[in-house]
């Protein structure tokens, strides 16, 4: 998935485990920017008795660089803190929540959000904040957006905040692109390796979806994170990177006698994520657990994956003759610009008509939002190579069609950006794993925090 | 004698733990494991002794660490679980 289990130490630590990051400039606050983490993957929402939370060790981060140098300028921080009522029950509730407070919720969270500044200097936004319940039912959760909402706090100077629960908004065909990029819509081409299994076409299956996950999002006016003085979208100082971490701290000791882990030492880095399924799909098993400590700005080291992609060698031999030209690019060695400039450096002046968000030459992985282009009237879930600046790679919306714009990429459809010699072969401009957004079945959301109610464990699975 | 990696193994990380957790916040409820984001000294300090014959050592406490060499400090921590 865009980065759920994607490498070998972190498939292991589920609530450290980022799976996806949106930045967007508010569709309904212009003058914001919301940024979204999520953890927790793949939440099956019967999960009890021992819902899912948020890491009361685990210390949660947006990071924000506005200079271009691959290192934060702008941090959010987060820490949690559980709270149990009642040790003699199983129960997480003993009757109706009906309010954050309400005695019946017995295994509460909590947490705090402080801003960290380049120098390290820490400020503290929030604390005590209350986060909802898991979607447990129309007996436990009654009412659970409202709940919900009420766990949308301020964060005063413009700024919301709320960290819980929510659907999953990513969608993904998991099940095929697992099993050897299989593509449903597209099965009858694959080579199949020789087994002749599908004949014809066949529509893509949202493996996330009734599906939940765990949201830490956040808006705050768009000058709290650029630099002074940023006007309009031509100026440079109007972008910036995004990307999510989850630290722990080095020591974990099992303290046998008590039953429980102790943590000491300082924290480290576990879990990144900027681009989405770079981890996942770009970058190989054998640096995978080291990408995931390290911050974008020594990202250098890993620009020939970005360069030489797997998987665009995998398709012109998974879908023979599909892809002759992305073949014969393949071949020649040609480093892949395209992809270095979108994923890396962000996209310069002078190369999407109206569009930059570069960040200067530096190689970093970072999510890239030119903040002073204003939302789409009627977005494209194709972002910028369907027409809509204001999508991804600008930034990432919660329904962007992140697989598919990736896949197309990979294919060779943005190579002309860099090289207007190569012409895209036909495939690359329709290759998909055959989702969009109706293909999530909690719909999204208008407002903040955009992600949608959660899925009830009573009613999913059905 | 580099014995570090098995005697980490083998648990000489030696715990010696102290503090506790920190006060409810509601007079009803009561934090099931300290914070991340509440990591003061008071909590466990965790000795690793990376090379009993050099007696490297690092130090974990609240969200420190310091690298210690002292090697008959080292040698008494083995001695104790021996």
């Amino acid at each position: 998935m865009s980065s759920h289990r994607e490498a070998p130490e972190i498939a292991n630590d589920p609530v450290a485990d980022s799976t996806d990051v949106y930045a967007f400039v508010s569709p309904d606050q212009p003058g914001t920017v919301t940024l979204i983490a999520n953890y927790v993957p793949l939440q099956e929402p019967a999960g009890g008795p021992n819902f899912y939370e948020f890491g009361d060790d685990v210390r949660y981060e947006i990071h924000i660089d506005n200079n271009g140098d691959g290192q934060p300028d702008v941090t959010y921080r987060f820490g949690f803190q559980t709270q149990l009522r009642n040790p003699d029950t199983f129960l997480y509730n003993t009757g109706p929540i009906l309010s954050l407070d309400s005695p019946n919720w017995n295994r509460r969270q909590f947490y705090s959000v402080s801003k960290v500044n380049a120098q390290g200097g820490v400020a503290q936004l929030g604390a005590g904040l209350a986060c909802p319940p898991c979607n447990i039912g129309p007996l436990s959760t009654p009412g659970y957006p409202a709940l919900a909402g009420a766990a949308v706090h301020g964060l005063g100077g413009g700024g919301k905040v709320f960290a819980g629960q929510r659907a999953e908004g990513f969608y993904v065909d998991l099940g095929s692109i697992f099993d050897l990029a299989n593509l449903r819509p597209f099965q009858q081409l694959h080579n199949q390796f020789g087994m002749n299994v599908f004949t014809g076409p066949a529509p893509g299956v949202n493996a996330a979806n009734h599906l939940n996950v765990h949201s830490i999002a956040l808006q705050v006016p768009a000058t709290d994170l650029v630099r002074s003085g940023a006007s309009g979208e031509a100026d440079p100082r109007s972008v910036i990177g995004v990307w999510t971490t989850a630290s722990r701290q080095r020591v974990r000791l099992w303290d046998a006698d008590n039953g429980e882990n102790l943590d000491s030492g300082p924290f480290r880095q576990v879990s990144r994520l900027g681009n989405p399924l770079i981890n996942e799909v770009i970058i190989a098993l054998g640096d995978k657990d080291r990408w995931n400590t390290l911050p974008p700005a020594g990202d250098k080291q890993f620009a020939h994956y970005y360069a030489h992609p797997e998987l665009a060698g995998l398709l012109p031999v998974l879908y023979p003759g599909v892809f002759p030209n992305l073949a014969a690019l393949v071949k020649s060695g040609q480093a892949r610009a395209d992809l270095e400039a979108i994923l890396l450096t962000g996209i310069p002046a002078g190369i999407v008509p109206g569009f930059q968000n570069s960040t200067g030459p530096l190689q970093a992985d970072m999510l890239r939002l030119n903040t002073a282009i204003t939302p789409a009237a009627k977005p494209n879930i194709l972002g910028v190579i369907g027409g809509d600046l204001a999508g991804f790679p600008n930034g990432r919306r919660v329904f962007d069609d992140v697989v598919t714009v990736e896949l197309r990429a990979i294919a060779g459809l943005t190579v002309p950006l860099v090289d207007k010699t190569f012409t895209p072969d036909k495939a690359a401009g329709q290759v998909t794993d055959g989702l969009d957004p109706s293909s999530v079945s909690a719909p999204y959301l208008s407002q903040f925090p955009y992600l949608g109610v959660p899925y009830s464990g009573f009613d999913n699975p059905s | 004698m580099r014995g570090a990696a098995g005697l980490a193994g083998a648990g000489l990380a030696a715990g010696a733990i102290t503090g506790a957790m920190t006060a409810p916040a509601a007079a009803s409820s009561r934090p099931v494991r300290r914070s991340a984001d509440d990591a003061s000294p008071a909590g466990p300090v965790i000795v690793h002794v990376r090379d009993v014959t050099s007696g490297e050592m690092d130090v974990f406490a609240g969200t420190s660490h310091a690298r210690l060499t002292d090697p008959a400090l080292a040698a008494r921590l083995v001695r104790g679980i021996s």
